[in-house]
């Protein structure tokens, strides 16, 4: 997302993320905020392992800008989301909903995804996020993604659940698809590997025929080498090899030709290819910008808005990415989930776009999911400074994505999310979240008629 | 290993009926023991288990491994897998010694890997003597007194790819890398190598016209204080039609590193810039510290050579590093540990001194109210938010009485860190590991922690005696280039030069001529070491270990054979044979892309056949003899016949002078610091 050019309407804090995903250093002003939070046992998001099986590859999609997560799972059952958005809401109408859900719908943008999403096999979590709000962009993407409140380490987290629960790395292991810049996620001592694209991923200026070739120059090159130097180069080049036979497997079909479109195809090639050349990839990191809706985000009927092209960009992306795992039967051991640095603020502004704020939904897609829309819903009226509160701390989803779809113990679980010393109520703390009144929960009885 | 329940865990079974495992055994290589604390004192449920059972098992022997203090965890680097025969008391496990009674072994079971491993929590628990103590201050070493103590031969890495010239060796570890000027200079004799040693030595008397030319075409708020830096800010000052950013000023400052890598006269002081910058890594670029942080480099660049307490004291009280680890908000209050941490873990004495978390939080009142005055963004003491009271770390003690005398307290403290014997030791090896070998010979870091408190903390003398030890000479091949130095290298083994200023460009860079350490330092990035572009405060992994990793290793060969084929720096320049400047993708014949700074590698007079002309360019490009096996195989990759007369040049009989480097300089070869 580097290379993206700032669009209209994106705040001047935003334009400079463009030019450094990795600009500022979260503030340090000492005294933290109290906020409910929800303890780690409480998302259950995925269906827990059959004993035969290895553990998911997890696709990591970080929506970067901040992502208005209400206007993708609407609350068109609470009666405020029409007050606060005039203009700008979505109509109940359109909302793509399940037969026992009198919440939330999908925006019409996602059509796409109506299938997966009747089926549980896409869904969401509501009102997540960070436990305490931060409405920087660069404080909050690291904070997110170091995922250790309180800390100087600066170690993402996926870096570190690579190096506590994946264990015997190898070169793939760990991948960012569509740039060669690395995630915060991935910062740390535990190796990943950044790919432009699949077709990226070459020796510069040799051609796979010509390969071989080079292979046995560096042989003899590397004869005298210590081990660990010449392995390197042998590594390199399985790597260039494997990753050679799965540049040559026929591409899935019906991605859009976005940039978002063609990493989810890479990935899927990847994964599709994942037993068959033992390439071991376990983490995906894909990134997709300009979610920063400041200014005229549009409304759901109009199929030109912003907010309209970018969700059936994800929401066709998705839906390939879904169809073409599952025509391999692969689907039931992805699990794919969004991050975004933070929610929008729940009034539109003057200038029919959302600003800044806390709470989020996350997208998910997988073959085990719980399916439909889960966590708690404070409702509207119960905002924190005009934002959504959260009510499920990220991690947890994160970690309950970590138990059930990719084995790792508690323990693991507790070093990849290290509880810090000003962190709040975190593991089973149930006074937090009892503090908070929740007055709707997605799928259960209807708390609202549908308004027209 | 992170078991879930360890209480739960389960004495192996003769018959090794296991529950069905979950996910792959981990590999010998890479297993990790972690041992908790609560693997010693076991929690009820597993008292009941106390009958004692022996079978024959498999133990991972540990033979090497790292030990982090703060997490109690192990990780076995390498491990030797046998069949012993242990009894079991619970979670406690023993085993035979030699005289037939059972001892009990820092091993516990892992249940995943149905194994024995070592634990070295366990270790130190049960050995207390080996738990590891803050080590007496070195014996006062005469810094002249010979040393001896050769390199551990495990520690080098690519031997016989370099060769035993001492001017290749120093120009390799010395500076950013060997060129011809620069061998030139050093000559073959001691006592020209010692006197470009002392030039470098004392920097400011070298000229260094070409680097400073490049210099002048950064931002000129590099060079300025900080405030008015914020001053251009706050009022939108424009250069060049465009308005000022502190943003933009901080990306010049990894450019100016780059082309002071690159282009200065003035290279190990580039390379002590690195190190300090590392050791005191403030990332870059990062919000926090962008308004200061060229006046951060300045600040390291104008100590590096001269003494540390100068330099401690520089950088604790400097803007960006209040900034970068928000010491700038701490106050009695809330008096904040970070970079009160850092100082003692990080930038003097280091954990194992021992001065535990009362230390911490003591440093931490030592610092608060060193802060930033946010109106001008510069240095300022806040006398109201100093933290009054005695204060007491490692040896260090003071009244603390008055809030007005708060900074003298930290200035005093400074210096006690600074004059440390574990300072000087921690110092000593971390420079002891960049120039000489992952594996730091204990002679030379315990010689270099000598002369360095004999001296007052001086950091020159310190270099010059490691430069002239026996270790250093002793060491050639026990160090890799990391990405950005070997980039750095490629620049300077073929010459290149900085690209000119283009007056009727449209794009601006290229109108200042500065296209080329944009695109440099890009792909410095995209190697995952981009100067000073670390995140956390502890600067860039110095051992091979980190950096022979398959993203890296592709990154740094792809880096360096665009630069070979000059497909996208192409606007560096180098000097051609008939001393014109010109651009360095400028081809020389019709036939191929044979391209003026490889041509450059060759010999005035073309030599009589393929091998020599592969074996001619390995010497130009390492010093280096190539053997005949190896030249066979490079000319295989060729498609020539080592034997066969090269075609005349501007064709030679390599026929692409480009594939030849390439493999070259993607060889250890070209790996070899």
């Amino acid at each position: 997302m580097e290379h993206e050019a700032a669009p209209e309407g994106c705040c001047e804090d935003m334009k400079r993320t463009l030019l450094s995903r990795r600009g500022l250093l979260k503030g340090l002003a000492a005294g933290a905020v109290a906020a409910p939070l929800v303890g780690l046992a409480d998302a259950h998001v995925a269906y827990a392992a059959d004993p035969t099986w290895h553990g998911d590859v997890l696709v990591v999609l970080s929506l970067r800008g901040g992502f208005d997560g209400i206007s993708a799972i609407v609350p068109w059952g609470d009666p405020f989301y029409y007050e606060l958005r005039p203009n700008i809401a979505v109509p109940a109408s359109l909302c793509i909903t399940r037969p026992d859900d009198t919440l939330f719908g999908l925006h019409p943008a996602l059509e796409l995804l109506r299938a997966d999403y009747l089926a549980g096999t896409f869904g969401a979590v509501v009102a997540a996020g960070l436990p305490a709000p931060n409405r920087s962009h660069f404080e909050a993407t690291e904070e997110v993604e170091e995922a250790i409140p309180g800390s100087s380490a600066r170690a993402g987290w996926l870096n570190r659940l690579l190096g506590e629960h994946v264990g015997a790395l190898k070169p793939l292991s760990a991948v960012q698809l569509g740039s060669t810049s690395m995630p915060t996620a991935y910062v740390g001592p535990n190796p990943a590997i950044g790919m432009s694209s699949l077709g990226g991923f070459r020796l510069s200026g040799v051609s796979a025929g010509d390969r071989p070739k080079w292979r046995a120059a560096f042989d003899e090159l590397y004869a005298r080498a210590a081990p660990p130097v010449r392995d390197a180069m042998v590594t390199t080049m399985n790597s260039l090899d494997a990753v050679g036979q799965a540049q040559a497997t026929p591409e899935g079909k019906d991605y859009p030709r976005s940039g978002l479109g063609n990493a989810l195809k890479d990935a899927a090639r990847l994964i599709k290819n994942n037993a068959a050349l033992g390439l071991g990839v376990k983490l995906v990191t894909l990134d997709v910008g300009n979610w920063d809706m400041h200014v005229g985000l549009g409304r759901a009927t109009e199929t030109y808005g912003w907010m309209y092209r970018q969700l059936a960009d994800v929401g066709a992306s998705l839906k390939a990415f879904a169809d073409d795992l599952r025509a391999a039967d692969l689907l039931t051991s992805t699990t794919l989930v969004t991050l975004s640095e933070f929610g929008r603020r729940v009034r539109e502004n003057d200038s029919g776009g959302v600003d800044h704020g806390w709470g989020n939904q996350m997208l998910m897609l997988g073959g085990n999911l719980t399916g439909g829309v889960q966590g708690t819903w404070a409702g509207l009226d119960k905002l924190t400074q005009g934002d959504v509160t959260v009510t499920t701390d990220y991690r947890s989803v994160l970690a309950d994505i970590m138990k059930n779809r990719m084995s790792a113990t508690s323990l693991e679980v507790d070093r990849v999310f290290p509880p810090a010393a000003n962190d709040l109520p975190y593991a089973g703390s149930p006074s937090a979240a009892a503090a908070l009144a929740t007055r709707f929960t997605s799928g259960l009885a209807p708390q609202f008629t549908r308004p027209d | 290993m992170a078991d879930d329940q360890p209480h739960h865990e389960a004495v192996p079974s003769a018959g090794g009926s296991a529950a069905p495992l979950r996910r792959r055994v981990l590999g010998a290589l890479t297993l990790t023991a972690a041992a908790t604390g609560a693997s010693l004192v076991l929690p009820g449920a597993a008292v009941a288990a106390t009958r004692a059972e022996v079978r024959r098992v498999t133990i991972l022997e540990a033979v090497t491994w790292t030990y982090d203090r703060r997490t109690k965890t192990t990780k076995v680097t390498k491990a030797r897998r046998r069949k012993i025969k242990a009894k079991f008391v619970g979670a406690k496990v023993y085993r035979r010694d030699a005289k037939g009674r059972w001892r009990r072994i820092p091993y516990r079971w892992d249940r995943r890997k149905r194994a024995l491993v070592y634990s070295h929590a366990l270790d130190l628990a049960l050995n207390p003597k080996r738990a590891a103590k803050p080590k007496p201050p070195p014996a006062k070493v005469d810094p002249r007194a010979p040393s001896t103590g050769p390199v551990a031969a495990s520690a080098r890495a690519v031997t016989p790819y370099v060769g035993t010239s001492m001017a290749w060796h120093l120009a390799r570890r010395a500076t950013y890398g060997p060129s011809p000027a620069l061998l030139a200079k050093l000559g073959t004799s001691r006592a020209s190598m010692t006197a470009w040693l002392d030039a470098q030595l004392a920097p400011s008397r070298i000229p260094d016209e070409l680097c400073g030319s490049v210099l002048r075409r950064l931002s000129p708020y590099l060079s300025r204080p900080i405030y008015d830096l914020k001053y251009a800010i706050d009022t939108k000052v424009k250069i060049d039609d465009k308005v000022v950013t502190a943003n933009d000023v901080q990306l010049d400052v990894a450019r100016a590193h780059l082309a002071r890598a690159l282009w200065s006269e003035r290279q190990l002081l580039t390379v002590m810039e690195d190190f300090w910058g590392n050791h005191f890594n403030v990332p870059l670029p990062q919000d926090a510290s962008a308004l200061h942080r060229a006046d951060y480099a300045n600040v390291i660049r104008a100590r590096a050579l001269g003494r540390f307490t100068d330099l401690l004291r520089a950088v604790e009280m400097h803007p960006a590093m209040l900034s970068s680890l928000g010491n700038r908000f701490s106050d009695q209050g809330h008096p904040n540990e970070n970079q009160a941490r850092e100082l003692l873990e990080l930038h003097t004495v280091g954990v194992e001194a021992g001065y535990g978390e009362t230390g911490v939080v003591n440093s931490a009142r030592i610092l608060t109210g060193l802060s930033v005055d946010a109106a001008d963004e510069t240095y300022d003491y806040r006398p109201g938010w100093h933290w009054t009271g005695k204060v007491k770390v490692l040896g260090f003690t003071d009244a603390n009485a008055s809030r007005s005398g708060g900074e003298a307290v930290a200035l005093r403290y400074f210096d006690y860190l600074a004059k440390h014997p574990a300072t000087a030791k921690r110092l000593a090896r971390k420079l002891v590991t960049h120039f000489v070998s992952d594996d730091p010979p204990a002679s030379l870091v315990d010689r270099l922690a000598g002369v360095y408190l004999h001296t007052g903390t001086a950091i020159a003398p310190v270099l010059r005696t490691l430069f002239t030890s026996a270790e250093f000479a002793a060491s050639a091949g026990a160090k890799l280039h990391r990405p950005f130095e070997q980039l750095a290298a490629g620049v300077r083994v073929l010459s290149l030069l900085p690209d000119n200023p283009d007056p009727n460009a449209s794009d601006p860079v290229r109108r200042a001529g500065v296209q080329s350490l944009v695109d440099l330092y890009a792909r410095a990035a995209s190697a995952g070491h981009a100067p000073f572009g670390w995140r956390p405060p502890d600067g860039y992994p110095d051992v091979a270990a980190h950096w022979l990793t398959t993203g890296a290793t592709l990154t740094a060969w792809n880096n360096k054979r665009d630069l070979c084929s000059l497909s996208t720096p192409g606007t560096l320049t180098c000097v051609g044979r008939d001393g014109k400047v010109t651009a360095a993708n400028a081809q020389l014949g019709t036939k191929n892309n044979v391209l003026l700074a490889l041509d450059m590698l060759l010999p005035a007079t073309l030599p009589a056949s393929n091998g020599q002309v592969v074996s001619a360019v390995g010497r130009r490009l390492f010093g280096m003899t190539l053997s005949d096996r190896e030249i066979t195989a490079v000319c295989t990759l060729l498609g020539v016949k080592p034997t066969d007369t090269p075609d005349a040049k501007p064709n030679p009989s390599t026929r692409d002078l480009n594939k030849l480097v390439t493999v070259l300089m993607d060889s250890p070869y070209g790996l070899a610091r």
